[in-house]
């Protein structure tokens, strides 16, 4: 669907701008925490002059009568197909060709039966020109080109909330034309042009057309003649046969106006900007093109972080690895005591290698202080006495024992054993039968033992 | 015109850098974990031999410990048997040397007694190792003449650690 929402989400402040046959009525709209704040000011404004001057947005609106607004039926529940078969679609309802026009598709709506429905609206290009030429003699050049019917009828439910599900009808009355906007509840119709002179026949043959006599409508006045008795009581005479409410909006001269500027500022959901393409604003094409540049730069940016991120992360990935290899050699070397061309595990051998050669080179050294042997000797001596053993052999060095002897008893030795076990030996007994003296000859061989 | 080509062209070169940037994040994953594997493999090497550098660390501190107890001098431990107990008379000394590193030598001497008090023999062995620079008993072979009678034949085994001065120029 055509870009062409009229909402400026940027602007706080706007001007809306009402072209009628012979003036401009101007209302300055102004965003607020609780929504949108209107003001009608003169055309001649010094301030409305400067703000104009200074870019703050002005919205204009094409009327009823040069422009169209359809409800168009969506032809497939893909709504990808259904977006390009939408121009197709508007052209077989307009008059003349969709290429003469500007337009934009706008709201959807689903009914009961889920069969899908898209507001379109369009303009011709020329009525566009001429509309604009128009503003411009007003020394005013809208950003935004909303349509009189669809803001009318937003703005009329805003001001004048539905009655449930009723069938409603706006009448927006100016000088020299009116516009009829018929909707049911909150979901708009049709939009009809119609002329003053004529406005309450040819409404009358509307209503007649859509709705049965005596069905009640909610009736909404608003525009320069709404407040003006001699112009409305003879249509209201002449739609009698359609009772109901009938209600004229708060200061309905600047209404139109009001309703284009709150609409923009509030991003209604059927706003619009036929002034697109072609026809757009300077200043919002300028917008446009900062918002792609800052897109674009803001994307730029994004690529050139992950390209850093990445180069970055290989980068000190490559430099870790480069100072673990370069510590791995250097230990390597260190151990080895030479150069270790070999990487890796072969590294790791070699260098085990020479560190075990190293250690046996240096172990005197570690022990040159240590007597636990004769610690040893002294200790299983004295147990020999304590135990009543007799040894016969005794061989001991820092690791190993062996020693034979006998006992007065059978388990005699379990002590020696023990002894020696406490020691971090490995011991095993062997015992014989009692010698002619009565005394267990025994044999220990202890491994293993602290050094 | 050339604002649209401008933002166009800006568009391009955004993608581009872009797409690359993406296409350089997915290398970088995939290699991410070679690397990773690669550098755990490594560290787990270097792990190693941080492992055999510590289990040096004693036995370098050992060296150097006898190496500043010698300077730059001559470093002996004496003789052993010079001064042996009464009654204790060897019967056979036997002397062998090893090379060890930075010009230390460790030596080693058996001596063999008959018929030996072998109380005497301990008393003897501890008056030896408690001497600075010490001998230590690094084997001991006993064979009872009698068993249980405190006499017999006894090999000992001292070691001990030397180091001749020094050259000049020597490493």
């Amino acid at each position: 669907m055509k870009n062409a929402r009229a909402s400026l989400d940027w602007a706080r402040t706007c001007y809306g701008a009402d072209l009628q046959e012979d003036c401009l009525v101007v209302v300055r709209a102004e965003r607020t925490r609780s929504g949108v704040r209107c003001t009608q000011v003169s055309s001649d404004d010094a301030a409305f002059r400067s703000d104009l001057e200074k870019g703050v947005p002005c919205i204009g609106c094409v009327p009823a009568k040069g422009s169209f607004v359809r409800w168009l039926e969506a032809p497939f529940t893909s709504a990808a197909k259904t977006k390009r078969v939408l121009p197709t679609l508007l052209d077989i309802e307009l008059p003349f060709p969709l290429s003469d026009c500007t337009y934009a598709f706008l709201d959807e709506l689903t009914d009961e039966e889920g069969k899908k429905e898209i507001l379109s609206v369009a303009a011709r290009v020329s009525d566009m020109d001429g509309r604009l030429d128009g503003y411009r003699r007003h020394d005013c050049d809208p950003m935004v080109m909303d349509q009189e019917g669809l803001a009318i009828w937003s703005q009329g439910l805003t001001e004048v909330p539905p009655e449930g599900d009723g069938v409603r009808a706006h009448l927006h009355l100016e000088k020299d034309n009116a516009t009829l906007v018929i909707g049911k509840g909150s979901r708009l119709i049709g939009i009809h042009a119609l002329t003053v002179a004529d406005a309450a026949s040819h409404a009358f043959r509307l209503l007649r057309a859509r709705f049965d006599q005596g069905t009640g409508i909610q009736w909404i006045w608003s525009g320069r003649d709404a407040g003006n008795d001699d112009s409305v009581l003879p249509i209201r005479e002449r739609l009698a046969d359609w009772p109901g409410t009938s209600v004229t909006v708060d200061d309905p001269d600047s209404f139109l106006a009001r309703a284009i500027c709150t609409r923009a500022l509030s991003g209604a959901t059927a706003s619009c900007n036929l002034r697109s393409g072609a026809l757009m604003h300077g200043g919002l094409m300028a917008r446009h093109y900062r918002s792609g540049i800052v897109a674009a730069v803001a994307t730029l940016l994004a690529g050139v972080a992950l390209c850093g991120i990445n180069l970055a992360w290989r980068g000190k990935a490559t430099s870790r690895e480069t100072s673990i290899d370069e510590e791995f050699s250097r230990l390597a070397d260190e151990l080895a005591g030479y150069h270790v061309a070999a990487k890796g595990q072969h590294a790791c051998d070699l260098a085990e290698e020479s560190v075990k050669s190293r250690q046996v080179m240096l172990d005197p050294f570690v022990t040159a202080f240590d007597t636990a042997l004769s610690r040893r000797l002294l200790a299983v001596m004295q147990c020999g006495k304590n135990n009543k053993l007799r040894y016969s052999e005794l061989s001991m060095t820092a690791g190993n024992a062996k020693i034979s002897g006998d006992s007065e008893t059978w388990s005699g030795a379990n002590v020696l054993v023990t002894l020696l076990e406490n020691t971090g030996s490995h011991a095993r007994l062997d015992r014989q039968d009692a010698n002619n003296e009565g005394r267990i000859p025994f044999g220990v061989v202890a491994e293993g033992g602290h050094e | 015109m050339s604002r649209r080509i401008l933002l166009w062209s800006t568009w391009v070169f955004a993608g581009i850098v872009l797409v690359f940037g993406i296409v350089l994040s997915v290398r970088t994953v995939q290699m991410a974990r070679g690397v990773n594997t690669r550098l755990e493999n490594k560290l787990a090497g270097l792990e190693k031999l941080r492992g055999m550098r510590n289990r040096l660390v004693p036995y370098e501190l050992a060296l150097g410990k006898f190496n500043a107890m010698a300077g730059d001098g001559s470093f002996s431990p004496g003789e052993p048997f010079s001064r042996l107990p009464t009654g204790l008379v060897p019967q056979d000394i036997r002397e062998t040397r090893k090379e060890l590193a930075e010009g230390w030598t460790v030596v080693r001497k058996t001596c063999s007694f008959t018929k030996a008090d072998i109380r005497t023999v301990m008393m003897f062995i501890n008056g030896v190792e408690s001497r600075r620079p010490p001998w230590r008993l690094a084997r001991c072979d006993i064979r009872a003449l009698t068993p249980g009678g405190g006499i017999g034949y006894v090999e000992i085994h001292l070691e001990a650690l030397q180091r001749e001065a020094r050259t000049a120029g020597a490493p």
